[in-house]
């Protein structure tokens, strides 16, 4: 990295943490950190999916920014677009996604064609799900995380022409508290799991935490949002 | 079993209402987005006056400076105290100016449809607060005031911040 960048990518990856400790997508965030920790048995598996996790919210602010430099959208529209339409989409989607996760809404493979595949491929989804869901509460877009990412990080990329660098690193400071955060609370409640012997018992209760805070997270988001209730 | 059947009926009719009511309200917008709404004010402010035989009215309004707050139906706690502070500074400094209409003080919901076009007209991104300056009914210039966010925790310093930009609208008005 050239020296002009330095300064600039270090401002990104801290616009990018500023954005993740700001109060507004604290739903988010906690909805993420307990899907990171749910499979806390494996300290690997826990990694795996915060870094995907990270990795999902990067590409996503990649994706944006690059197509936001080239000028090929236009900031007020897309800025405006994703607050007033996201997080409308992300109450009732979280909603489905807690109730699949409790198994309130089963998802049946067919076991007649390669049903053996298709069932390792659900459970290893759990991992791979979280790159999808970093690139979703990515767009969520807030007033906070709308004026650090179109007012500061995107004049930032315009500056210095870097439509790539700067976009994704702000992206991994996004994800990082959060991901910070889970791995710790993951691997503490692997300890404390191993010290007290019931592990698989704590980790059956963190999956299900992990399904009743996207439900609830979801009517959060639903009725603050769709419904206009004061927060 | 049937209290998870109960609580599976009852999530799941919140989700198909939480989804009816998100295109209702949609449709119904897009419906009544022909009405005149306050933001609607700029759009024909901005026109000249039109007599009866449609020769443009000699237009000698004096000037003013309007200060906009644009917000969102959702009304995040950081936005209501932009909200509340810049509304403060604007009737602690300049009382006198609002009371004899040299400025005015506007609350604008942008995602109402009809006044989607404040979106482009200012390059919105976010909530923000934004000075017009009119002279003979025309918008002359405007001009944001982004520190709103980077000063929303120091209070003093945000009041100073938007009663000078405001005191300099108003003085090269």
């Amino acid at each position: 990295m050239s020296e002009g960048l330095l300064v600039p990518s270090a401002t990104a990856l801290w616009l990018g943490v500023l954005t993740s400790i700001s109060p507004c997508p604290l739903a988010t965030n906690i909805a993420a950190i307990s899907f990171i920790v749910r499979g806390m048995s494996s300290p690997g598996r826990v990694l795996a999916t915060g870094v995907l996790y990270t990795l999902g919210r990067m590409l996503t602010y990649l994706i944006l920014g690059a197509l936001l430099v080239a000028s090929l959208l236009s900031i007020p529209e897309v800025a405006m677009f994703l607050q007033i339409y996201m997080n409308k989409a992300l109450g009732p989607l979280l909603l489905v996604v807690g109730l699949i996760l409790l198994d309130v809404i089963p998802l049946r493979f067919s076991t007649s064609c390669g049903g053996a595949r298709v069932q390792k491929w659900a459970q290893s989804a759990g991992i791979w799900g979280s790159l999808p869901l970093g690139m979703i509460f990515a767009l969520a877009f807030c007033p906070v995380s709308a004026a650090l990412f179109f007012g500061s990080l995107i004049p930032l990329a315009l500056d210095t022409g870097s439509s790539v660098t700067l976009p994704s690193l702000y992206g991994i400071g996004t994800g990082l508290p959060v991901f910070v955060f889970a791995v710790l609370i993951g691997l503490g409640a692997q300890w404390v799991g191993k010290a007290l012997n019931k592990l698989a018992q704590i980790e059956k209760w963190a999956r299900r935490a992990t399904g009743v805070i996207f439900i609830l997270v979801g009517i959060y988001l639903s009725l603050v949002h769709i419904f206009g209730v004061p927060v | 079993m049937k209290a998870k059947s109960i609580l599976r009926t009852l999530l799941l009719v919140f989700v198909v209402v939480s989804g009816v009511s998100l295109v209702i309200k949609d449709v119904r917008e897009r419906s009544q987005s022909g009405t005149v709404s306050e933001g609607s004010t700029v759009m024909a402010a901005t026109a000249p006056l039109q007599t009866a035989e449609g020769n443009p009215a000699p237009t000698k309004k004096p000037p003013k400076v309007i200060a906009y707050y644009f917000h969102t139906t959702f009304r995040c706690t950081t936005c209501r105290t932009i909200e509340a502070f810049s509304r403060e500074a604007i009737e602690q400094a300049f009382g006198d100016a609002l009371k004899n209409g040299k400025l005015e003080w506007r609350l604008v919901n942008v995602e109402e449809r009809a006044n989607r076009h404040f979106i482009q007209d200012y390059r919105l991104f976010t909530k923000s607060l934004i000075l017009v300056k009119m002279k003979d009914g025309k918008q002359a210039e405007w001009k944001n005031l982004p520190r709103v966010w980077e000063l929303v925790r120091r209070k003093d310093a945000f009041l100073r911040y938007v009663q000078d930009e405001v005191r300099a609208y108003l003085e090269a008005s």
